[in-house]
């Protein structure tokens, strides 16, 4: 990186924080001058304070989201990476596969909660099912989508050197289809967690979604405020792991620099 | 042309491409015979859009001639093989390959120990006159370069026969003319049987044993001859500018009547 791209991403960084900045302080000033009710919005102080008067509440609630948001978005990335492959690759499973799909994917992922609630009872298998079938087809369109568009060139070079289906299907497709199964990944973060926060607030007893419920009953905005900002923060935490992992793996990207 | 060892027949080919939508048929190849020898640096010259590529593809087996076949040392082509390599016009390289990781991919396929193939990714980089580009990425390389690369990759399987569609077609004026300097040193050393498809007469005959020039769709051959003077040839050459002069003027009636 030449120092004249490091001052200007360093002046990001100062003008990121001053809008931050600025955002807390006019929120702050609107609810001290009364501008908006602290029973709807609740001040920045009153926010933090949860951090002390809740704080095993919420440590706990967050650590139930959290580790029922990767066990969801780990199933969801396995059958969807197998399933966006699979019909990405092979016409055959495209014919069979694509069209029920299209179909389910035509539901709101909320709408498949009464259902789940059912099949599963109140609890985390249902939280599971609902939160891996929100993640899921983000992940499963964008790698079918990878696993469709390899560059045919790609393809008649594995072949015209000597590789076998297989080798072109893990050598070939695969590594081409990374840069579009990542983005996915995602997005299938974001969704998963917008199903389960939906279940959670509908049919649970733990977690952050249900938390900010039972808060919302009692009209304490700022514990709703905290939560949200938990989910923020946890939704951005996986998010970055996701990039990290991205920038390990697609390297060998044209880099800009 | 019969003389010398045939190493690849195409015989009576023919092919129509049939738009999957619309049903239009589009006949690309029009009955064509060939015969290449053993050794000998083929080059085909041909209008745009006239169908060399098709024909490459099928002698390649990446597509299956709607009639008529391609006999590789005997046996009817019907898939692709590392026999005969192809170098592609858009390189083809594996960009999350590193250019070693390129180099040796034929080799992989092989089972090849890594021993050995680390040692021909250096003699063929050192060959192409890129030693220490190992583990560098596509992305990093220049035009010229990425090919240099391509033709590595398909040297390294030691195919029997080399397939070149347009290899310099991207590249600028400049760095063309290098390349081609280039290849003619690499294959003096490498004597690979070749078909190489241009639409440059000078590339054509700076290169080439033999010469064909192609109609336009569907095509046809329309002039098939062997060039005996030695090469590198220069411009100033009896031989070059006869020939040239007889090709530009068939090829230039053939654009025009493509366009027409
Ligand atoms: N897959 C395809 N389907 C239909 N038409 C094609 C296909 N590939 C090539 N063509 C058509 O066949 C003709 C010959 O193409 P090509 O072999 O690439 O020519 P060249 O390499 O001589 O420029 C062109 O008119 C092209 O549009
Ligand atoms: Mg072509």
């Amino acid at each position: 990186m030449s120092s004249r791209v490091r001052k200007i991403r360093e002046n990001a960084y100062v003008m990121n924080t001053i809008g931050i900045a600025v955002f807390i302080a006019l929120w702050w000033l609107a609810v001290e001058a009364r501008l908006i009710s602290p029973l709807f919005v609740a001040s920045p102080l009153a926010v933090v304070q949860v951090l002390f008067t809740q704080t095993a509440s919420l440590a706990q609630n967050t650590y139930i989201t959290l580790v029922t948001l990767v066990e969801s978005f780990l199933v969801a990335a396995a059958i969807g990476i197998l399933a966006g492959a699979v019909t990405g690759a092979f016409d055959v499973a495209d014919w069979v596969i694509s069209p029920i799909l299209d179909l389910l994917r035509s539901v709101p992922n909320v709408a498949w909660v009464p259902l789940a609630i059912i099949w599963f009872g109140i609890g985390i298998e249902s939280q599971i099912f609902v939160s891996a079938f929100s993640a899921f087809f983000p992940i499963f369109t964008n790698t079918y989508v990878g696993f469709k568009s390899v560059r045919p060139s790609f393809i008649r070079a594995g072949y015209n050197l000597g590789a076998s289906d297989r080798d072109v299907f893990f050598r070939i497709r695969l590594p081409a289809s990374l840069g579009q199964v990542f983005p996915g990944l995602k997005l299938g973060i974001q969704n998963g967690m917008a199903g389960l926060i939906a279940i959670e607030f509908l049919d649970s007893t733990s977690g952050l979604g249900f938390m900010m419920g039972e808060a919302s009953d009692f009209f304490k905005a700022n514990i709703v405020i905290m939560d949200m900002l938990m989910i923020g923060l946890l939704g951005f935490a996986l998010t970055m792991t996701l990039v990290l992992a991205e920038k390990r793996f697609l390297g060998w990207q044209r880099r800009t620099s | 042309m019969a003389q010398g060892n045939s190493v690849l027949e195409v015989k009576n080919l023919t092919h129509v491409y049939t738009d999957s939508r619309s049903h239009v048929e589009t006949e690309v190849i029009d009955n064509v015979s060939l015969s290449f020898q053993e050794g000998k640096f083929v080059c085909v010259l041909g209008p745009s859009g006239c169908g060399k590529t098709t024909m490459l593809n099928i002698i390649a087996g990446f597509i299956r001639p709607t009639s008529g076949s391609v006999v590789f040392e005997g046996k009817e082509v019907k898939s692709p093989s590392p026999e005969r390599a192809m170098v592609f016009q858009d390189y083809a390289l594996f960009p999350w390959l590193t250019v070693s990781g390129n180099i040796q991919f034929g080799l992989m396929m092989k089972n090849t120990p890594a021993k050995v193939r680390e040692a021909k990714v250096t003699e063929y980089l050192e060959m192409m006159g890129m030693k220490g580009f190992e583990h560098k990425y596509p992305f990093e390389l220049s035009g010229g370069m990425k090919q240099r690369v391509g033709l590595a990759r398909a040297l390294a399987v030691e195919p029997k026969m080399l397939l070149l569609d347009e290899p310099f077609g991207s590249l600028d004026a400049q760095t063309r003319r290098t390349m081609q300097r280039e290849l003619f040193r690499i294959m003096a050393q490498a004597k690979k049987t070749s078909i190489f498809v241009t639409h440059s007469i000078d590339e054509a005959l700076f290169l080439s044993d033999r010469l064909i020039v192609m109609s336009a769709r569907p095509t046809r051959v329309l002039i098939d001859i062997e060039l005996k003077s030695a090469k590198p040839r220069q411009r100033s050459d009896k031989e070059y500018s006869e020939v040239y002069e007889k090709v530009d003027k068939v090829i230039t009636a053939e654009v025009s009547k493509s366009i027409e």
